[in-house]
């Protein structure tokens, strides 16, 4: 076999990757091309997304504070994924746990430790049981699952707007925002001179458990097979829609774990007036990871690097942060674009299978 | 409270506020009736909002401004059946996506443009004239009502006639429900089937963009990055629940109207406002399920009726 | 017989004085095609075919007729080839510019718009245009009635599609394609979906358009027919021409050694019937469809261990239903289903497989595997919760790797990597995988939904093989569904017929009845007296 064929052979081998790698590539370069005509800037442009995150460790720590909410709503999608549902309610989810999260935190009090415990296991309840209602209704009715999840966003918004100014807020404040949470209430800050807190080992901890779960159980086998082909799964005896259910609910929880962590560890307060927008964050991250929960925090770094950037792209330069957003709309649809490239790899495979024919 | 005056402003309310669902709605149609499902009505909605105010602004013309309202809307909506339909990509993510583009997008560029994230209120953009009718006007109640719209308002309602002949009546219709219908028949006959399905997205992205403009140029006279407002989504719920007949669309489309135009009503009285603004969305999402609750009992009850009327004979 | 071995030799046409029978209308020259996933489809065919002939394309199933075709009339693109229509080169990129020139083709599966008329069916691809851009609909039911009576193929302008019969919609599509203008008319498996009475009347359409001056491509694998009523064949194996000629001069079993490289043997040389305790009983089964049809209409039958019962019907009349209410994945509307005595009508599917029901479904791709999971998942997708694959909460991979391995050898599913997905199989591997998982999931009752269908004969006579072994070995009752009556004649005991929802006859011995009387059943020509029929039920 000649260096070509093996060179060939690899690019066949991983083609997805390559795939993956171009399309990020051309959104970048579609959106800088719009900045360099757009911009009296573009070359600090590039310097503050590409270099900007790393200059300082105050810097370098957003990226990781950013991680950690990203992450929780990448695990939550790799779960309405894995049954094959379009359930965008992680917003949702994310933004009502932080209603419940101070609730707790103002109402209840109990040790350190278990504190922040119990409020993270009741608000990741209460994002769960928020997820399930579109899950649940496009089981039993077949609403579509997009709109009526989108829907619930704007409901759970107005309800966790309304709990905050007519009960939770501190009137003293000039903003809408409730009182700082007692200390023992709140996620530990362990890096000095950034906002990173524990919050990254109860991280840890679930992508753990989501790759354990997903990928090791009979539970996990249950819903992939109920994703892959749900009239398959139904046809060898799974309870498809129980699993698909459940699986949806996992990933409301765990968008609400990260709800409650972000609240606890880096405002300390609740002052979210509007969706803080990690659902779709969340979306990308589990397509690029192709859903496994172990790729999930790799990718989210990546996610969040990009979003750090955009951050001190707004602060140093003309152009606003909403450039990253258009970038990860266009890489999700540039991913999502089978017949991307695929002349070149059918093209490919052509040579190979008529090298390999020479060959015999 | 509940005087005849304050239900004609009601109502009044809800001719104004079934205006975007309408033109959300009837652009949804097309789509789905060319076998696409097309959810991206509410970027499609929100960029030629933005783009209507911008360059009515810049032109000092209204018809520039509906031009650029209706190209962006376009181009938007061929670049997700482009996207979708030549390119493969699934299309539920590429409307979420074209979403998202369009969140970040209009954001974008009214910050280039005015320095600002929220508003383009320093913009002096144009708005539509508003009508008054004649001889309705002077009936009472009744002109109420109906007069003194927005030209688009009035234009909205002609669309729905337009969208129902041309689907029903035209051999461009007949092609657009066959691709639907059976993609293998058309194609058999050579249609262009993915020809037909990208020109549905054009038209659905044209009808949708007059509901855009409409918002920036008619319901308030300046672009707002959140103001579709899921507008697009209910929209198409609207015609999903009448199974994408335009007629019927347009009842739905009304009758979601009047829920936002009591919810707006009712915020002018000393109420807290969340609960009241949460209320479309709890309407739509509750008229999703009974609709869908009644077509199933309805079919199991005709189910049930014929294996009884069989059975007893014998 | 001359074997073509790739090139393009002239086409022989001894037999035929007729000057015009040597016009050459179609030449496709050495065509290639390689599928993405790297099958190659079509390997320097060449098909040669004549003005006024009917030719017949012969092949097994996966020989590459359908791809031949497909690139005739533009719906994929070859890698290779030349196409020449009446001497002159195209290149054809879409169906219109087949249509154009003059190509048109009949599926296999019909290319209608369900919901619409006739005439809309008709008119679609030109639709006659009336002021102010509607649609001149008088002219097109003229248009529709003038070509029916043209050609002798009469049907009602504003008759829904979905109301139309089989052979009505046949007639649909060959209008549709003689109405564009269509001088070469490609017939995919056309019969496959007929009664033996209506494919009669095909063959005289198709003779009096011969006659006519129009060219026909009969796609086939039905050999009485082809020599029945065709002219010349070329036959296909495996992408590549291994033969073409004049039909005059072939038999049956020459024309099979073509197409399979050798003899196909159907007598399944079946051990005599040793017929055991009651398996299965179905009792007054009654379904209602979502169109509100009654589907099944009051169907009793039972099937005892070691017996194979199979059921003949054209499609749609209720065989599917009766085999999905038995696995479960139907409710039934009323009636019982009874496994080895108990009532097992309101189970689960997990249920009724605990207590020893297995299915072959129809539809492999939909239901009986998933296609993007890998071939260990998919073969132990019923078993993997069970005590031997598991350690408490977690799956054994490894067992259920040795598991996979160890079907894989018993059935020989030719795999490169048992970790790859099943899609990427040969539709043969792919039903091996489920025959497998099915047949060795411990059953009592194996429901076989058209095991054989679209799979290539060396697979299918396996399978058979196997189907007949778990009854006669293992005491497993089987039911049988299957279009293909000489597989289902050869494999069964005793046959069902069904018509609209109704069992219409009753065979206790499969050996003593043919497929033309089934056929006169199957067509509701006749009809058994209610007490023969209901000797299924004893």
């Amino acid at each position: 076999m000649s260096f070509a064929d093996t060179m060939r052979k690899n690019i066949i081998k991983y083609f997805e990757a390559i795939r993956v790698a171009f399309a990020v590539l051309l959104a970048i370069g579609m959106i800088m091309i719009v900045i360099f005509f757009v911009s009296d800037q573009p070359m600090d442009v590039l310097y503050w997304l590409v270099i900007g995150p790393v200059t300082t460790l105050r810097r370098f720590g957003t990226i990781i504070e950013l991680l950690i909410p990203l992450a929780f709503c990448g695990l939550g999608m790799c779960m309405m994924f894995q049954v094959n549902r379009f359930n965008l309610s992680c917003d949702g989810a994310f933004f009502i746990a932080g209603s419940a999260t101070a609730i707790l935190a103002l109402y209840l009090d109990l040790p350190p430790v278990i504190f922040p415990a119990l409020i993270i296991a009741v608000s990741a309840l209460v994002g769960g049981c928020v997820t399930v209602i579109p899950a649940y209704i496009n089981e039993k009715y077949k609403a579509h699952i997009v709109v009526s999840s989108i829907m619930l966003n704007y409901v759970l918004l107005y309800l966790g707007r309304f709990l905050l100014i007519h009960w939770l807020k501190d009137p003293t404040f000039s903003y809408n925002g409730t009182p700082f949470f007692p200390e023992h209430a709140l996620l530990t800050r362990i890096v000095k001179g950034t906002r990173i807190h524990t919050g990254i080992f109860i991280l840890v901890l679930a992508v753990i458990l989501t790759w354990l779960l997903v990928y090791k159980t009979k539970i996990g086998y249950n819903m992939r097979y109920s994703g892959q082909n749900a009239e398959f799964a139904r046809y060898v005896g799974i309870d498809t829609k129980k699993y698909i259910l459940s699986a949806q609910f996992i990933g409301g929880m765990l968008a609400g774990m990260g709800g409650a962590i972000e609240c606890m560890g880096i405002y300390q307060q609740l002052n979210w007036e509007v969706h803080l927008g990690y659902g779709f964050d969340g979306m990308l991250i589990a397509i690029i990871a192709k859903n496994n929960p172990a790729v999930v925090p790799i990718v989210a770094f990546i996610i969040s690097y990009l979003r750090a950037g955009g951050d001190l792209v707004n602060r140093m330069t003309d152009v606003p942060t909403e450039f990253v957003s258009v970038i990860q709309s266009l890489v999700v649809i540039f991913i999502a674009a089978r017949a991307l490239l695929a002349p070149v790899r059918h093209r490919l495979l052509i040579r190979d299978s008529m090298a390999e024919k020479g060959a015999n | 409270m509940f005087t005849m005056r304050f239900l004609a402003s009601l109502l009044f309310s809800t001719v104004r506020l079934s205006t975007p669902l309408i033109f959300s709605s009837m652009g949804g149609l097309i789509t789905r009736k060319s076998g696409s499902n097309n959810i991206a009505l509410e970027g499609t909605m929100l960029i030629s909002a933005m783009s209507g105010a911008v360059c009515s602004a810049y032109s000092q013309s209204l018809v520039v401004g509906l031009l650029g309202a209706v190209l962006s809307g376009l181009l938007i909506s061929v670049f997700m059946g482009f996207m979708s339909l030549k390119m493969q990509a699934d299309m539920t993510l590429t409307g979420i996506s074209v979403n998202r583009l369009s969140d970040g997008l209009t954001i974008f560029i009214i910050f280039l443009l005015v320095g600002d994230k929220g508003t383009t209120i320093k913009l002096p953009s144009l708005t539509f004239p508003t009508v008054s009718i004649p001889v309705i006007r002077e009936i009472p109640f009744v002109g109420d009502v109906l007069s003194g719209h927005n030209l688009l308002t009035y234009f909205a309602f002609a669309v729905v006639l337009g969208v129902w002949f041309l689907i029903y009546k035209t051999p461009l219709g007949l092609k657009i429900r066959a691709v639907g219908e059976s993609e293998k028949a058309a194609e058999s006959v050579g249609i262009n089937v993915i020809g037909i399905k990208i020109l549905a997205f054009a038209l659905t992205g044209a009808i949708c963009s007059l509901g855009g403009a409409y918002m920036s140029m008619g319901y308030l006279s300046w672009f707002s990055a959140s103001m579709i407002a899921g507008r697009g989504f209910i929209g198409m719920s609207a015609m999903n629940l009448s199974n994408a007949r335009p007629f019927r669309t347009m009842f739905v489309a009304i009758m979601f109207a009047g829920v936002d135009a009591l919810s707006m009503t009712l915020q002018t009285l000393n109420l807290p406002p969340e609960p009241l603004q949460m209320l479309p969305y709890l309407v739509t999402i509750i008229a999703l399920v009974v609709v869908a609750r009644h077509d199933m009992k309805q079919e199991e009850l005709k189910k049930k009726e014929l294996a009884m009327a069989k059975k007893e004979p014998a | 017989m001359t074997a073509v071995q790739g090139g393009c030799e002239k086409p022989l046409c001894a037999n035929r004085e007729d000057e015009w029978m040597n016009d050459n209308v179609l030449l496709m020259n050495q065509m290639t095609k390689v599928y993405p996933n790297g099958f190659v489809a079509n390997k320097d065919v060449t098909l040669s075919v004549n003005r006024g002939e009917i030719h017949a394309l012969l092949g097994e199933n996966g020989a590459g007729k359908t791809t031949l075709m497909k690139m005739l009339f533009g719906f994929e693109k070859p890698e290779a080839g030349q196409i020449f229509i009446e001497g002159k080169e195209v290149k054809i990129k879409n169906a219109l510019e087949a249509i154009h020139l003059g190509i048109g083709m009949v599926h296999q599966h019909f290319m209608l718009v369900p919901s619409m008329t006739v005439t809309e069916n008709l008119i679609l691809g030109d639709i006659p245009k009336g002021p102010l851009f509607t649609i001149d609909s008088r002219k097109a039911v003229e248009t529709c009635m003038e070509l029916g009576q043209k050609y002798n193929m009469v049907l009602e302008p504003e008759k829904r599609v979905m109301d139309l019969s089989v052979g009505g919609k046949q007639k649909l599509e060959i209008l549709k394609a003689l109405l564009h203008g269509a001088r070469i008319l490609i017939l995919d498996e056309p019969t496959a979906v007929l009664t033996p009475q209506e494919t009669g009347e095909l063959f005289e359409t198709l003779k009096m358009l011969a006659r006519d001056g129009h060219t026909i491509i009969f796609i086939s694998h039905k050999l009485d027919e082809v020599i029945q009523i065709c002219d010349r064949y070329t036959i296909l194996r495996r992408g590549r021409v291994t033969g073409t000629g004049s039909i005059e001069s072939e038999t049956p079993s020459s024309l099979s050694a073509m197409m399979v490289g050798r003899e196909i043997d159907l007598d399944m040389h079946k051990k005599p019937i040793t017929f055991r305790e009651k398996i299965l009983e179905v009792k007054d089964l009654v379904y209602v469809n979502d169109f509100n049809k009654k589907a099944v209409n009051g169907i009793s039958f039972s099937i005892r261990g070691g017996q194979i019962m199979g059921i003949a019907a054209v499609e749609g009349n209720g065989q599917n239903e009766v085999a999905e209410i038995i696995t479960g994945l139907k409710k039934a509307t009323a009636g019982h289903v009874l496994l080895v005595g108990e009532d097992i009508t309101d189970r689960t599917i997990r249920e009724r497989r605990d207590s020893g029901v297995a299915y072959i479904p129809e539809d492999r791709m939909v239901d009986g595997c998933s296609a993007s999971a890998s071939i260990i998942d998919n073969l132990v997708a019923d078993r993997f919760f069970k005590p031997e694959f598991c350690k408490s909460l977690f799956v054994n991979r490894k067992a259920a790797e040795e598991e996979a391995v160890r079907l894989i050898e018993e059935y020989s599913v030719a795999c490169m990597d048992k970790s790859s997905p099943v899609g990427s199989l040969s539709g043969g591997n792919i039903q091996k995988v489920i025959v497998a998982r099915e047949f060795t999931s411990g059953a009592k009752l194996v429901v076989a939904n058209q095991p054989t269908r679209g799979i290539d004969v060396g697979a299918a006579e396996y399978i058979r093989r196997r189907l007949v072994d778990i009854s006669r070995k293992d005491g497993v009752g089987v039911l049988l569904v299957s279009a293909d009556l000489v597989e289902l004649l050869s494999v069964s005991d005793s046959v069902l017929v069904m018509v609209d929802g109704k069992i219409s006859a009753y065979f206790p011995d499969a050996s003593q009845v043919d497929e033309y009387r089934i056929g006169e059943y199957m067509l509701g020509v006749k009809r058994q007296s209610e007490e023969e029929i209901g000797g299924a039920a004893s």
